[in-house]
């Protein structure tokens, strides 16, 4: 069985190969892979920036599932770190982890060949180097050393803290912090292009530090092609030990001339010395095999031994036992040690999350930081977290309801989470999930503190169909009978409780008039508050069913026993 | 005579103030083109006597469903003076006025709450009287139930409470029987109430003079603010605009007999509101506005916008919202300005879908620069 994609060197040189040469070397050698590579960057560019783009429908809902012919989440449904290491952290089926089991089974026929030809980061990684990387070579270095294995060391320290219970991923694996890095730049960007830029919200430290990190994987391109690939990469890790399992190989004839052109072409570090292949770094890109001047380059299944080319080095064992033992006391003692440090992260406020988030604890070891939600959701209610929480909150979503409030039409946040930490709830179920509840400071409230008439929060909390305040008569005066004198006093907004979810609405309404445009108070005077009691955090069931029992406040009693039932007009009135 | 008759409690203007507090121009839109009344059938007297009868007597269809709801420190004995300091949790009429009167949403359980106390304080005639006159308010002013109004008021008159006649012939009014509402009406040769409410009701009844000349006479009896709102009200029912933005114009001038009457500044406050909602939308000739462009701001979602407009050859040329802090509603910031242009009105444009106060923002915001009284006109 043959699967070479490639084509070989020396062959008719029509039009089309004079083109694809143009375009490079590696587009003649192997033009399948490139062409396939574009094809998964602007996929995920598709799905990122026009259907994960909320606005231009009349529902939000409506506006992402009409757009949504395939998971916006697709790419990090795929990204095996995503699922493995949040369902280890939190032991709970994943299920995304059947996705990354689908493209490991991939990873049988085409080993890591996710990392060639689909990976978005790889192939910005691959223009990247096009367009600046390989034009300075002051950075360039020969030397591979103590780093060479280090993505394994990675991959386990991920995972051991992942089994204390602390998520590493959202700061390691290839396609969340790709997203994240998207979100980050690509996304303030289109929001004000599109929209205005007095729609982007500030940046927090968080994202800084997000932003840093992948500029450092960028900036890492500059020493070697792919270095971050090659070395680092955790989920490329994952595919490189599913290739061991895989039913094809890179094989070289005997007819192998030692010229090295095959070496000069690979971007992950295959080519052995003796021009034979680490099996565990190919990721069957086949530009050797186009590149190579005598057709020795072959790719096969891993039982095909016809005129192998014999090894000359012995390069079998990579990695001494020693190196091996030691990297991963390392990694275990990293591991635990990064999860002691996140878990004892400063506590702070408890964040609102969005509707549908599972209990905090899990919320944190689920959600991998990847930032789809915050894309999805129309008006940047959602944003990433900066050390609020400590570093175990560090860009998880949380409802800044300063900025905005949630919108009623809108259940994006969890259609797209590829991991369940926000569940992907129907509308009407997103609608009643409580998220948190609306509390009003009655010292500065305008119409409490009896400074002015204001109902903003009203008026915008029936407007989103909750109807969860209402008014009270406060400060009114009575006149020497003791009856009120008509006009005296304000109504206020009282919270009910059993309807509040927690939007934010009233927040964001209250701050943008009182404190923001008519500069009346310093800080809103509703404001949502996460808590117990105050959220429903659930991993399942409906959230409806919830609410219907306990309709009414502890103090409001209905179906009164004493109340006659039918008797509108009793006898004794006729 | 029976007049009106006030029981603090029993006073639902609270709904008004609520109305007419916050929106301002716009609310006065809306209760300007909405208070002609609808045709409504007309019906003989022995009709309106049979549906009296008839519907007073049975529930409303929305009784079953709306459960008995109350604080559980509420006093259900409900006094007829309720003693000591004021408290909502606990005095009935207190608790109406504080809770159920400002909250529509509360409406339905309140008139049930009421109901239920009648029955449960049947023993006492005064508490009974008392019940069916809330009652006979309640249907009348959350409910538009004319018929049950009507009912429950002769009821309670039956058991020695004095009712507020106008309001009765108001119900008759509404039901279709002209003959029976001018039957009370006629007997007022002047008008007592807080709010002009009899000038208003003739003035719903098509009879102008009769309005007018009631509204002379409670300005002469210390009352101008609130009559000549009344009579600017009624000119403008009957389409005739420069004399309504006349009276207006005295209801704004005339001094208040007393500053600290709340109701004398809201009456004034109004009328200013009506001149300039009158001059923006009824008064509006594009043909003598002069070629150019004209700014307007209002209130919006997240504070002010500015819309400029561009008037051509006696059309709107063009409607361009220039500043605004929108966040939740984009769709308005261009919908609204599209419409206005194809309607060539700033008059009944549909807000758009989730998005009204931004819409409405943009109306008013046209409406004001159109009418010469946006900021930085040219």
């Amino acid at each position: 069985m043959k699967l070479n994609f490639f084509i070989a060197y020396g062959g008719k040189r029509g039009r089309i190969m004079r083109a694809l040469r143009r375009l490079g070397l590696t587009w003649a050698a192997s033009p399948v892979r490139r062409i396939v590579q574009g094809l998964c960057l602007a996929g995920f560019i598709v799905l990122f920036f026009y259907v994960s783009w909320p606005y231009g429908g009349r529902l939000y809902s409506e506006t992402l599932t009409a757009k949504e012919w395939v998971n916006a989440e697709i790419f990090l449904m795929m990204d095996p770190l995503v699922s493995v290491s949040t369902a280890i952290s939190a032991r709970m089926w994943v299920w995304s982890l059947a996705a990354a089991g689908a493209a490991l089974v991939v990873c049988l026929v085409i080993p890591r060949g996710f990392c060639g030809y689909v990976c978005p980061l790889g192939t910005f990684l691959d223009v990247f180097d096009w367009a600046l990387g390989r034009r300075g070579s002051r950075f360039r270095i020969r030397r591979r050393t103590w780093w060479v294995n280090l993505r394994y060391f990675i991959l386990a320290a991920v995972l051991i803290s992942a089994a204390f219970g602390a998520l590493l991923s959202g700061y390691v694996a290839a396609i969340v912090v790709w997203t994240r890095a998207m979100l980050l730049i690509g996304g303030p960007v289109q929001t004000g292009l599109l929209k205005g830029w007095y729609l982007v919200p500030p940046m927090n430290v968080g994202q800084w530090i997000s932003l840093a990190l992948f500029g450092g994987i960028i900036g890492m391109s500059l020493l070697e092609r792919r270095f971050w690939c090659k070395y680092l990469c955790p989920t490329g890790a994952v595919f490189s030990l599913g290739a061991l399992l895989s039913f094809t190989q890179r094989k070289v004839s005997t007819d192998c001339v030692s010229c090295g052109q095959c070496e000069t072409v690979c971007d992950f570090g295959a080519i052995r010395e003796d021009f034979l292949t680490h099996h565990s770094r190919c990721s069957f890109c086949q530009n050797c095999g186009g590149v190579c001047p005598v057709g020795a380059i072959e790719f096969t299944d891993r039982w095909s031994n016809a005129r192998q080319k014999l090894p000359t080095v012995d390069t079998a064992v990579t990695c001494s036992r020693r190196s091996l033992l030691t990297g991963l006391g390392t990694a275990a003692a990293a591991g635990m040690g990064l999860a002691a440090a996140i878990g004892t992260g400063a506590a702070g406020e408890p964040a609102v999350r969005p509707p549908g988030s599972v209990p905090e604890k899990a919320f944190l070891q689920l959600c991998v930081r990847c930032g789809q939600c915050i894309k999805v959701c129309p008006n940047n209610v959602l944003q990433p977290a900066g050390l609020e929480n400590g570093l175990n909150g560090l860009w998880a979503p949380r409802v800044v309801a300063d900025w905005s409030g949630c919108e009623p039409s809108c259940n994006n946040c969890g259609q797209v989470c590829p991991t369940g930490a926000i569940r992907a709830l129907p509308l009407v179920e997103k609608q009643a999930a409580r998220m948190a509840l609306a509390v009003v400071d009655r010292q500065t409230c305008l119409p409490y503190a009896g400074r002015k008439a204001c109902q903003y929060c009203v008026d915008e909390c029936t407007a989103a169909g909750y109807e969860a305040i209402e008014f009270v008569r406060v400060g009114g005066q009575v006149d020497e009978t003791g009856r009120p004198v008509d006009g005296s006093g304000f109504v206020a907004p009282v919270v009910l409780e059993n309807k509040c979810v927690g939007c934010g609405l009233c927040q964001m309404r209250c701050r943008a008039m009182n404190v923001k445009n008519e500069h009346l108070l310093d800080c809103p005077a509703i404001v949502i508050q996460a808590g117990p009691d105050r959220e429903d955090r659930v991993f399942s069931g409906s959230y409806m069913e919830l609410h219907r029992t306990g309709q009414d406040s502890p103090s409001e009693t209905t179906d009164r026993t004493d109340a006659p039932v039918d008797d509108y007009l009793p006898d004794f009135l006729r | 005579m029976r007049y009106f008759s006030f029981k603090g409690t029993r006073q639902f203007d609270l709904l008004i103030a609520i109305c007419c507090g916050v929106c301002g121009v716009l609310s006065a839109i809306v209760s300007a083109s909405g208070s002609h009344t609808a045709s409504v059938p007309k019906r003989t007297r022995a009709q309106v006597e049979a549906m009296i009868a008839k519907v007073g007597e049975s529930a409303p269809d929305w009784w079953g469903p709306v459960p008995l709801k109350y604080p559980d420190t509420l006093d259900l004995d409900w006094p007829i003076e309720a003693g000591g300091e004021w408290n909502n949790q606990k005095n009935v009429g207190q608790y109406i006025w504080d809770v159920i009167n400002p909250n529509p949403g509360r409406w339905k359980e309140g008139i049930k709450l009421v109901h239920h106390l009648m029955l449960r304080n049947k023993d006492d005639r005064a508490k009974v009287a008392r019940s069916m006159e809330s009652l006979g308010a309640m249907f009348h002013n959350f409910m538009q139930d004319w018929p049950r109004a009507v009912f429950w008021w002769r009821m309670s008159m039956k058991y020695g409470q004095p009712i507020d006649q106008v309001q009765m012939a108001n119900c008759f009014w509404r039901m279709g029987c002209e003959e029976m509402a001018r039957g009370i009406l006629e007997q007022f040769i002047d008008d007592h109430t807080r709010n002009g409410a009899i000038i208003k009701l003739w003035a719903d009844m098509d009879e102008l003079d009769k309005a007018l000349s009631l509204a002379e006479q409670k300005a002469r009896s210390g009352n101008p603010n609130i009559a000549y709102l009344a009579a600017g009200n009624a000119c403008r029912q009957a389409g005739r605009m420069a004399q309504a933005l006349a009276y207006y114009r005295k209801a704004v001038d005339a001094k208040p007999p007393d500053e600290n009457n709340g109701d004398f500044i809201r009456a004034r406050v109004q009328a200013a509101e009506n001149i300039a909602v009158i001059r923006t939308f009824e008064l509006l000739d594009l043909k003598r506005t002069a070629n150019g462009r004209y700014r307007g701001t209002s209130t919006a979602f997240n504070g002010p916008l500015t819309v400029e407009v561009e008037v051509g050859a006696g059309r709107i040329a063009s409607v361009r919202v220039t500043q605004h802090q929108e966040k939740q509603f984009y769709s308005a910031i261009t919908e609204t300005p599209r419409k206005i242009v194809e309607r060539q009105s700033i008059k009944d444009i549909d807000a758009c879908t989730g998005a009204t106060i931004t819409s409405e923002a943009i109306i008013n915001a046209a409406a004001k620069a159109l009418a010469g009284r946006g900021t930085g006109g040219e």
